[in-house]
């Protein structure tokens, strides 16, 4: 009976060892493909810099699940002018150095994203930035060179400390207002995220685990708690199989599209263009190829998006194709081929494969293509200038529909904007001038919602999807909630566990659930 | 409403037409007639001014518009109380002093005056009216700033709503009188508006109307086909249908259902107590 209870108490302090300490309790850690390039706002563009930054800082405004500015530091602002905007800003807010925010930090880091000096790869989105004017403690102004409906979006933008701002680029430390204030980084632990006002939340740990399969691994094992993105789609089933993994996902703003360039001779008559769209069953590539995952796009903003237009959807119909095809004087010849296309792509497999079979669909109506395979740097590189005849490509991270300007206005033919394959209609470059010029976000969304009513009809792109925003998270992470553009502030809604207690779940009042 | 002017071995009078028909009926009474209009009616049946074809009376508010409809001109008669027009064509031109006259209106928690000139469309039944305006107001979203309004008349249905929500409204309507009443009652109530002159059966200008958060149509009995297929453009994120016929009203639903709007609510308003006329109002929000 002794011996008994010895080996009782044994196996109790065996797997009293195997669970975390009290520490690590309090540690969530989250597998990444790679670390952020830099902590610094005035220089996150990639997304892994973005998430992770946008933790420790926050912006003037914020953009709400409809991508429109919110109150963040600057609790109201005014237009005095159609060319001026004034911010008021919040009182009490603390960096996590314990100095209040104020108007002066603004303006200094404002200032340095303008400065050319500084290199910032944010310069672009301030351009209309012509003076930054400190008016007391608490209000700041901006006077713009034209009126600009597109700023508000850019000023998420993090603040620093005035110190801060006024010097070079500091990569791995920082300090903001937001939620969390860097720790520790190193090659070898990771980048360690402290809470800087709410200590119910959990120590972040970012760490870097290369290989897809790895991270998939290491999240079973209970060695990371939260993974978004970068999974490999056929390991999706697996993870599902483990209960104590919670998979998600969330349509992503990532528009997968095809391009098409309007000045070919065949490609210039939209019913080629639409016969191209009919042939293709996007219904079929999403299930075969994305294992489901995307969800069917019409326009490059998502549903949801305060300014997205509602389109019809854009269905299959192979033998509307041939009809279209025949009304526009393309009928089969020899071989049952209509007329011949290029389709370039980069050397990714999967874009690979995606090429492969939309050439099949187009074949079934007589269309012979070429699918053409380039390493990304001469892809991306023919596509700006404008050489190709049909492109595959996403676009990335869009929330503000300024874009519409970049991909449709008659001025931004390559090599100088994104309309790379030369669409040109005078209604809709009116229709973009009276929306950058209007200050009013509904009478934007108006003009914005005729744009890409015309941009459907005229099938400047075939629409493919958004895809997906993918989270697999083990127990102490099952609430997180993945957001559309990817950003990891659904971090801030899980909460640690009571110290002495048994009760386990989030107190963040959200309750695990699979969504699969 | 609309009287004609009947002759028989009595005399002239005033009646309705027969059903499908030109022949003007004599009637000594009429229950969907309101009794003020009954008296109004006995005070000029033997006085109608030579060469009068119809007499169009509109009861609002503070008042009643008498409208003699005649080819040649017409003098007023004494002692009626009423506000007088000659109506040639499609001009009416006051005979005599007349004053503004108006429907009142809930708008929100409160009501409103619209102003009503002989030549405006307005809903044939002042009750019946104030039932359509507040469940118009009903069925607006939450986050209303923008109501485009086909068929506008005088702002009848949109001023009251922009009103309660302080929304913007930009209307269309192809009779300029209603139009005029529009954009005046527009600027008293301090309401921003656009009202644009078009024909809503022809091939109008879509882009005014598109983005609007609700649309209200409220059009004539043969409906509203070319708006319904004009929709898909205009993308409005909800629609009120207004129709005083529910066959065409049934006809606008399969066109609304293929523009990708689905039915959400309807309401029956007996609008014209003692007829046959039903208002079939329809609440449609995208699939």
């Amino acid at each position: 009976m002794a011996s008994r209870l010895i080996l009782f108490m044994l196996l109790g302090v065996l797997a009293a060892c195997g669970q975390p300490g009290e520490q690590e309790s309090r540690v969530l850690t989250i597998g990444m493909a790679q670390m952020p390039a830099t902590l610094d706002p005035r220089y996150a563009t990639d997304a892994y810099s973005v998430r992770v930054q946008e933790l420790i800082h926050r912006g003037l405004v914020r953009l709400d699940e409809h991508f429109r500015a919110v109150p963040d530091l600057a609790e109201a602002w005014e237009h005095p002018s159609r060319q001026s905007i004034r911010f008021h800003l919040r009182h009490g807010i603390r960096f996590h150095d314990g100095k209040e925010l104020t108007a002066k930090d603004v303006a200094a880091t404002l200032k340095a994203v303008c400065d050319p000096a500084m290199g910032s790869p944010l310069r672009s989105g301030l351009q209309s930035v012509n003076r930054i004017v400190v008016e007391d403690t608490y209000t700041l102004r901006l006077d713009l060179s034209r009126p600009d409906a597109a700023l508000l979006a850019h000023l998420n933008l993090g603040i620093l400390p005035e110190a801060l701002a006024l010097a070079p680029q500091q990569a791995r430390s920082t300090t903001g207002c937001g939620a969390y204030r860097v720790g520790e980084w190193t090659d070898a632990r990771g980048l360690k995220l402290e809470p800087a006002f709410r200590k119910e939340l959990y120590t972040l740990r970012f760490l870097r685990v290369k290989d897809p399969v790895t991270r998939v691994l290491k999240l079973v094992r209970g060695e990371l708690d939260l993974v978004q993105n970068d999974l490999p789609i056929h390991l999706i089933p697996f993870l599902r199989r483990h209960k104590a993994i919670t998979v998600r996902r969330m349509p992503s703003t990532t528009f997968s599209y095809l391009g098409l360039n309007l000045r070919d001779p065949h490609l210039k008559d939209v019913r080629v263009r639409q016969a191209l769209a009919l042939a293709i069953d996007r219904e079929k590539l999403r299930r075969g190829l994305m294992a489901g995952m995307p969800r069917l796009a019409e326009t490059v903003l998502p549903p949801g998006h305060w300014a997205a237009a509602p389109l019809p959807a854009t269905g299959h119909d192979p033998e509307r194709a041939e009809r279209l095809l025949d009304e526009a004087g393309l009928r089969r010849g020899e071989g049952g081929v209509r007329f011949r296309l290029t389709y370039r792509t980069s050397t990714d497999p999967l874009r690979m494969r995606l090429a492969v079979a939309i050439a099949s669909m187009w074949k079934r109506i007589g269309v012979e293509t070429r699918i053409e395979s380039m390493e990304w740097g001469g892809f991306y590189a023919r596509i700006r200038q404008g050489d190709f005849q049909v492109y595959a490509l996403s676009w990335v991270g869009i929330v503000d529909p300024d874009v519409y300007r970049w991909i449709l206005h008659s001025s931004m033919w390559p090599p100088k904007g994104a309309n790379r394959g030369c669409f040109a209609d005078p209604e809709v470059d009116a229709w973009l001038d009276q929306a950058a010029r209007a200050i009013n976000a509904d009478e934007r969304r108006r003009w914005y919602l005729l744009v890409q009513r015309k941009m459907h009809e005229a099938y400047v792109y075939i629409p493919l999807w958004y895809e997906a925003v993918v989270v697999a998270a083990g127990k102490r992470a099952s609430a997180f909630r993945p957001r559309s553009d990817g950003s990891l502030l659904g971090l801030l809604e899980l909460t640690q566990p009571p110290a002495f207690g048994s009760n386990r779940l989030s107190r963040s009042g959200i309750t695990p659930s699979k969504t699969w | 409403m609309r009287w004609h002017v009947g002759h028989d071995d009595k005399g002239s009078y005033l009646g309705f037409r027969v059903h499908a028909g030109h022949q003007v009926i004599r009637q000594s009474d009429c229950p969907a007639v309101m009794p003020e209009l009954v008296s109004l009616r006995r005070s000029i049946e033997s006085r109608i001014p030579d060469g009068v074809k119809s007499v169009q009376v509109t009861v609002l508010h503070d008042g009643v518009h008498l409208v003699w409809e005649s080819e040649q001109p017409v003098e007023p008669l004494d002692g009626l109380g009423v506000n007088q027009w000659w109506r040639r064509g499609s001009r009416s031109r006051p005979l005599g002093g007349v004053r503004t006259l108006h429907d009142c209106v809930p708008a929100g928690g409160q009501r409103i005056l619209l102003a009503i000139g002989p030549d405006a469309f307005v809903q044939g039944e002042g009750i019946g009216n104030v039932e359509l305006v507040s469940q118009i107001q009903a069925w607006l979203p939450d986050d209303c700033r923008l109501i485009a309004d086909l068929f506008c008349g005088a702002g009848n249905l949109s001023l009251p709503a922009a009103v309660a929500k302080k929304a913007e409204v930009v209307g269309a309507e192809i009779n300029g009188g209603s139009l005029r009443d529009a954009a005046y009652n527009a600027r008293r109530l301090n309401v921003q508006a656009r009202f644009l002159e078009a024909d809503l059966f022809g091939d109008f200008k879509s882009e005014p109307f598109a983005g609007a958060d609700v649309m209200i149509i409220d059009p004539p009995r043969k409906g509203c086909r070319q708006v319904c297929r004009m929709l898909p453009r205009m993308m409005p994120r909800r629609v009120i249908l207004v129709s005083c016929d529910s066959a065409s009203a049934g006809r606008d639903a399969a066109l609304l259902h293929e523009a990708g709007y689905r039915l959400h609510a309807v309401r029956a308003l007996d609008l014209f107590p003692w007829s046959g006329h039903v208002e079939a109002m329809s609440l449609w929000l995208p699939a």
